[in-house]
């Protein structure tokens, strides 16, 4: 069905179609107003439970995405009411503490092959699959978001406290969200280890978590398509820049991210950011009209 | 017995680590992901004097003031803006990360990722022995400078005038603005004196190792962050405890247990910690922070 992309081109595609997953991962964990630096923990779980079904058994590769999925998502179910507890920059620090163990267990651990991680992964994946995977997932947040659970998530997001008072069971959609957060997290590993035929424990680090959340932060934390359209995006503008790859490529990342949550704290989706822009086009050259809540002077003397 | 000296004598250098990272997140509650970058340039700053020929005590310095510098830039470049727009917490964690990516890939760069060599002459090395056990110099030389430092920043933060205004800026800002503090001069400062101390850490490290990479720094960062959840949020004298205790474990773990527990110590101290006693030895109960 894609053949006639250049094999460079599929593999790109391939990438920035994963790395969808991971953004959609962590979109929801940010929906629901979970600061999570979990994902790439959830990600080295997937990764590694298909690459150890299809290297040390002889089970299918279907059997292994979804142990792979099903695993993550357990171990997100597992550790969400201890992580759940926490609240703000604890809540950073214990997801992170949660993903760094994860990702040194397996290091040190001689099932997993320790530091040489394992190689010999069956190619598995084909784009069919990921696009499959991925509108399977678009149509599950699309309908997430217009449902019940996607206003109690936008509440819980918005105002906590409120949001209870409304009587939302604040903990029950956090957890489901971090859950959920975690299990397609984990397909995102499994499918990614399916497709480079190699992984090892030190490509779960903070250098991905970056680039994700580059492209979940400014994409914005209003609808699911911002964040994806902006992953797709960016994929497109690195490969016309010829960027990928180097060293500039994590400093333009890095210095993005900081400038879009300097101007736009809501991401590039943010329709209030617009609207201020409007604002300021269409008032051009004329002086700024006066506030409203400023009495006029004429009113202010007796 | 000698176990229990290997294991302050890490945990001295843990401590000092600490005590950078205390002054920025538990007083003024800013989760810097950017300190180990920091701690890192600083030590190549003190690299770098070091080749010129300069003295050690000079070098240290030059390294101290090349942190601070950097650390007081970051404030007033990123979390600056932030901190006037009211941004979430959350915002502040993303933006640090954002910058330790970008200064580590600079240094990456600039290294091309060799790890370098550290002179140790002038440093105080070997070890000398105490009632049979060997002590190794470095390390005491590491704790009594955490210790100066500790005693330095309690009596700066409690006796002092504008200690004060730094408690008042981290109660609340705009109260203390109010009040006549000048709190954009607090951060300054305060970043200031955290990246001169994480220089520290970071330089003794160097030269504990005798070698310093553009990574050096990564693993630290954790590291510091157990020692201020074991110590307690905003504790000062909790970060040199917090300091001393996490290296004892880690020592105790390695040779009693498994070395390869080595490694995890850190990241199951934070989660236990978080989870079972979130104020740590001697943070003040907050339930906000829980």
């Amino acid at each position: 069905m894609f053949d006639w992309l250049e094999p460079l081109q599929l593999f790109r595609l391939d990438t920035a179609l994963i790395l969808t997953l991971l953004v959609v991962s962590v979109h929801v964990t940010f929906r629901v107003g979970i600061m999570s630096l979990a994902p790439m923990g959830f990600a080295a779980v997937g990764g590694y439970t298909a690459a150890l079904v299809s290297t040390k058994t002889e089970l299918p590769f279907a059997v292994g995405l979804l142990a792979a999925t099903l695993l993550a998502g357990a171990i997100g179910a597992l550790f969400a009411p201890p992580v759940l507890r926490l609240r703000g920059i604890y809540m950073a620090l214990g997801s992170l503490a949660l993903a760094q163990a994860i990702v040194v267990l397996i290091r040190i651990s001689d099932f997993t092959n320790g530091p040489n991680g394992i190689a010999g992964i069956p190619v598995e994946v084909k784009t069919e699959y990921l696009i499959i995977a991925l509108a399977v997932a678009f149509l599950v947040l699309e309908l997430g978001h217009r449902s019940h659970f996607g206003r109690a998530a936008k509440a819980v997001r918005l105002d906590e406290r409120t949001a209870e008072g409304l009587g939302i069971n604040v903990f029950r959609v956090r957890f489901v969200a971090f859950t959920a957060a975690g299990a397609i997290a984990g397909c995102a590993g499994a499918l990614e280890a399916h497709r480079t035929m190699v992984i090892s424990p030190d490509q779960y680090g903070f250098a991905t978590l970056v680039i994700v959340f580059t492209y979940v932060l400014v994409g914005g934390n209003g609808h699911w398509a911002g964040p994806v359209l902006l992953t797709w995006g960016l994929t497109i503008l690195r490969d016309l820049l010829q960027v990928a790859g180097g060293h500039w490529e994590d400093i333009v990342y890095g210095v993005l991210l900081v400038v879009v949550l300097l101007v736009a704290p809501n991401g590039l989706s943010d329709r209030s950011l617009y609207r201020g822009l409007r604002r300021r086009w269409r008032d051009r050259g004329n002086p700024p009209s006066p506030k409203i809540d400023e009495p006029a002077e004429k009113v202010a003397s007796p | 017995m000698q176990q229990t000296i290997n294991g302050l004598a890490l945990g001295s250098t843990y401590a000092l680590l600490g005590v950078g990272v205390t002054l920025v997140w538990g007083v003024l509650g800013i989760l810097n992901f950017a300190h180990a970058q920091i701690l890192t340039w600083g030590s190549f700053a003190a690299l770098a004097a070091l080749h010129l020929g300069v003295p050690v005590p000079l070098a240290i310095l030059v390294g101290m003031v090349a942190a601070g510098v950097l650390s007081v830039l970051l404030d007033l470049a990123v979390l600056a803006p932030l901190r006037a727009r009211k941004a979430p917490e959350f915002s502040f964690v993303v933006a640090t990360i954002g910058v330790s990516l970008v200064l580590t890939t600079i240094l990456r760069t600039y290294t091309d990722a060799q790890t370098e060599a550290f002179p140790r002459q002038g440093f105080p090395v070997g070890a000398f022995e105490v009632a049979g056990q060997n002590v190794p110099r470095l390390q005491v030389v590491m704790l009594a400078i955490a210790i100066v430092a500790m005693a330095g920043l309690a009596f700066w933060l409690n006796r002092t005038r504008s200690g004060r205004a730094v408690r008042a800026v981290a109660h609340n800002r705009e109260t203390a603005e109010l009040l006549g503090v000048n709190s954009q001069l607090v951060f300054s400062i305060c970043f200031f004196v955290a990246g001169g101390l994480a220089a520290v850490a970071g330089i003794f490290v160097a030269a504990s190792a005798a070698q310093v990479s553009y990574s050096s720094g990564d693993g630290l960062l954790l590291v510091a962050f157990a020692v201020i959840i074991l110590g307690g949020m905003g504790s000062v004298k909790g970060a040199i405890v917090g300091g001393l205790v996490l290296g004892v474990i880690e020592v105790y773990a390695t040779s009693y247990v498994s070395s390869v527990f080595r490694e995890i110590i850190a990241f199951a101290t934070i989660l236990a910690v978080l989870v079972a006693r979130p104020s740590g030895f001697f943070g003040k109960k907050e339930a906000a922070r829980v």
